[in-house]
């Protein structure tokens, strides 16, 4: 049996890539590209990596997976909840053939860790390591050398320095990990994710944009990092072995942070109560419709939510009329909203009921937020430069037939057919 | 170089007469001078030079003067978006532009280019950059020099070998000690470099030369200075 190996750069935007290649910053990436299919990757809507991971890992659209965002809504109420690995209404590809050995390692939205004819350990949004881990034997090794399965963010709050420290000593053990794994596992498929990209994107795009030392250095030192786990990677390969690479989106530059719930309350689709701490909790019944981060819009619909006041029969009274007021916000005569999509557009599947009415596509550089009761619609205050752009992932795919397997317009969900493919 | 010498081929029709649009587009596009280098390698300091010395340059001021470059830094700020627009670079035929060295990959090959690139003691340009951090931000962490000067090194290598390949680019490689140790040789040097596009005074680029910048100097025993 073949063995294949998945290796995903975290917010890895193919333009990106495609320039630290050209500059001679990543030498071992470079071959791959010399010898493999090196494309753009499209990432589901809306672009963030709870959905995207979710696509990749079973092969599907949301509309069957099931996870829309980081954030859903507990049913019947405006209360925030954080879907998680148990929320997948399909199977992982993992678990579809499981006659195969696998081992995976800090996929996002893995956690908790499920039972698998091999060993997982989850990426974030993991809360819990003694719940990261299958088999849990692993854990005593795992807590010796202080894994982690993130950075911790709130350091580049205080530091960029301190943030960029904390980002090498999570690579470091997770490059432990993963090597010892390697070797001491007889597994079929292998993979491993590395997530310190997209910290890192969010929080330095700019000095990377602007090449603004000393951080453009460090960005640059990051990926240097993860070009020589390519290599250890490519070398301790089977030769008859194929590999697939892979983001689950892009990055671009932040001009601005859009409150889209304001923006919503200014043209009267949403009426909030007040409270010292504003929350969704604040949406009266005489709101229309809200949002949820980063791009998803919901109709206010009586039945569904605790205060709904938009009986579904009424939804093309008010769907209209949203799509048109979303249009036009413009910041400066720009617009900021190239397009929204109705679900059914973007969706296939068994779970549309629970989808978003609406999805927001940006403009480039305006960053959609869920937030409730913030005074302003734009916002460019933030400590982040850096926003996920879903039409920049990137594709990599070194193996038999590579050229005729990829899709000419690859999506997340085309990688677990092209695994398929590849045995 | 030399696209002007180049014959051209003998396309009939709607494709010469493109043909013929195109060269000429060549032809009579000035030449664009850029200054470039790793940051802290004395770019600026060659710009004021060139300014000084009867070249227009191409700058917008949006950084100001301080303490670490207190005659400016000589920046256009649209440089930085050269990989999505490069319509600005219209404004610099026949004048001077700054561009770190990170963004020359970026250059359109259907312009003509005279590159300044400024080589400097790689140790001397992380000092300066580790002395304007510590001004900025005093509780700031150096960045290991040691892993700044891989990464850097890395980077001349490769565009050292781009630039050998461009065929739309001539290139000057000067080293910033000899600015100061010789800046009369060096300012003929830049006089002979440009003289197709612009007539220098190298008197007046010598003087604007000035000892004071020169902080971060290391001393090294028979000059056996590092530059990459």
């Amino acid at each position: 049996m073949k063995k294949i190996v998945l290796i995903g750069i975290d917010g890895a935007p193919y333009t990106m890539l495609a320039e630290l290649v050209k500059s001679g910053m990543m030498p071992n990436f470079a071959e791959l590209v010399k010898l493999g299919v090196f494309k753009q990757l499209s990432a589901p809507i809306p672009d963030n990596s709870a959905v995207s991971w979710s696509s990749i890992m079973t092969g599907e659209n949301p509309g069957l997976h099931g996870v829309f965002g980081f954030t859903d809504l507990i049913p019947n109420t405006y209360t925030i909840r954080f879907p998680n690995f148990h929320d997948l209404k399909c199977q992982p590809f993992w678990l579809q053939k499981q006659e195969k050995k696998y081992v995976i390692l800090n996929m996002p939205m893995t956690y908790p860790a499920k039972k698998l004819n091999g060993c997982l350990i989850s990426g974030f949004l993991a809360a819990d390591l003694n719940r990261s881990v299958f088999p849990s034997s692993l854990l005593k090794e795992l807590k010796e050398i202080d894994y982690r399965t993130d950075v911790d963010t709130g350091k580049a709050y205080k530091s960029k320095e301190l943030f960029f420290e904390d980002l090498l000593t999570v690579h470091e053990k997770r490059v432990q990990t993963y090597r010892k794994l390697w070797k001491n596992v007889k597994w079929d498929v292998f993979m491993i994710v590395f997530t310190g990209s997209d910290r890192m994107e969010h929080f330095i795009w700019a000095d990377f944009d602007d090449k603004e030392e000393p951080f453009y250095s460090r960005f640059l030192q990051y990926f240097e990092k993860v070009d020589e786990e390519i290599g250890w990677i490519v070398e301790h390969m089977n030769r008859d072995s194929s590999l697939i690479m892979m983001s689950d989106h892009g990055m671009k530059r932040i001009k601005t942070e859009v409150h889209l719930n304001t923006y919503l309350e200014q043209t009267g689709f949403i009426k909030l109560s007040k409270s010292e701490k504003m929350n969704y909790a604040n949406i009266t019944s005489e709101s229309k419709a809200f949002a949820l981060e980063p791009t998803r819009i919901h109709i206010n619909y009586k039945g569904k939510y605790p205060n709904g006041g938009v009986s579904f029969e009424d939804r093309e009274k008010v769907i209209p009329d949203l799509i048109s007021a979303l249009k036009e916000l413009k910041l400066d005569g720009e617009k900021v909203i190239v397009d929204v999509k109705r679900k059914e557009e973007v969706y296939t599947g068994t779970e549309l009921e629970t989808a978003p009415d609406l999805l927001v596509l940006p403009q480039n550089g305006y960053s959609m937020r869920g937030d409730i009761g913030k005074e302003r619609v734009f916002d460019n205050e933030t400590i982040l430069s850096g926003m996920h752009w879903g039409e920049d992932a990137f594709l990599l795919v070194k193996g038999e037939n590579a050229n005729s397997i990829v899709p000419e317009h690859a999506k997340v969900e085309d990688i677990v057919q092209i695994m398929s493919r590849l045995e | 170089m030399g696209n002007s010498k180049e014959s051209i081929p003998s396309y009939s029709g709607q494709r010469g007469q493109e043909m013929k649009t195109y060269r000429a587009y060549q032809n009579n596009h000035k030449t664009i001078v850029i200054v470039s280098g790793l940051p802290r390698s004395g770019t600026s300091m060659l710009m004021q030079m060139l300014e000084d010395s009867g070249l227009e340059v191409l700058t917008d001021n949006y950084r100001k003067p301080d303490r670490d470059n207190p005659n400016g830094y000589y920046e256009y700020e649209p440089v930085k978006s050269i990989k999505d627009d490069h319509r600005w670079l219209a404004k610099a035929e026949g004048k001077a532009v700054k561009m770190v060295s990170q963004f020359l990959f970026y250059l359109p090959s259907d312009r003509k280019y005279k590159i300044i690139f400024m080589n400097r003691d790689l140790r001397e340009i992380i000092a300066s950059q580790n002395k304007m951090l510590e001004r900025l931000n005093p509780s700031h962490n150096s960045v290991s020099d040691k892993t700044m000067m891989r990464i850097f090194q890395k980077h001349i290598k490769v565009i050292r070998d781009w630039l050998y390949k461009q065929k739309n680019c001539d290139v000057l490689y000067l080293n910033y000690k000899d600015f100061i140790q010789k800046p009369m040789e060096c300012a003929e040097l830049l006089k002979e470099f440009l003289k197709d596009v612009v007539t220098l005074d190298p008197v007046k680029a010598a003087k604007t030369c000035s000892l004071k910048l020169y902080r971060q100097r290391y001393s090294i025993p028979n000059d056996k200075s590092k530059v990459v």
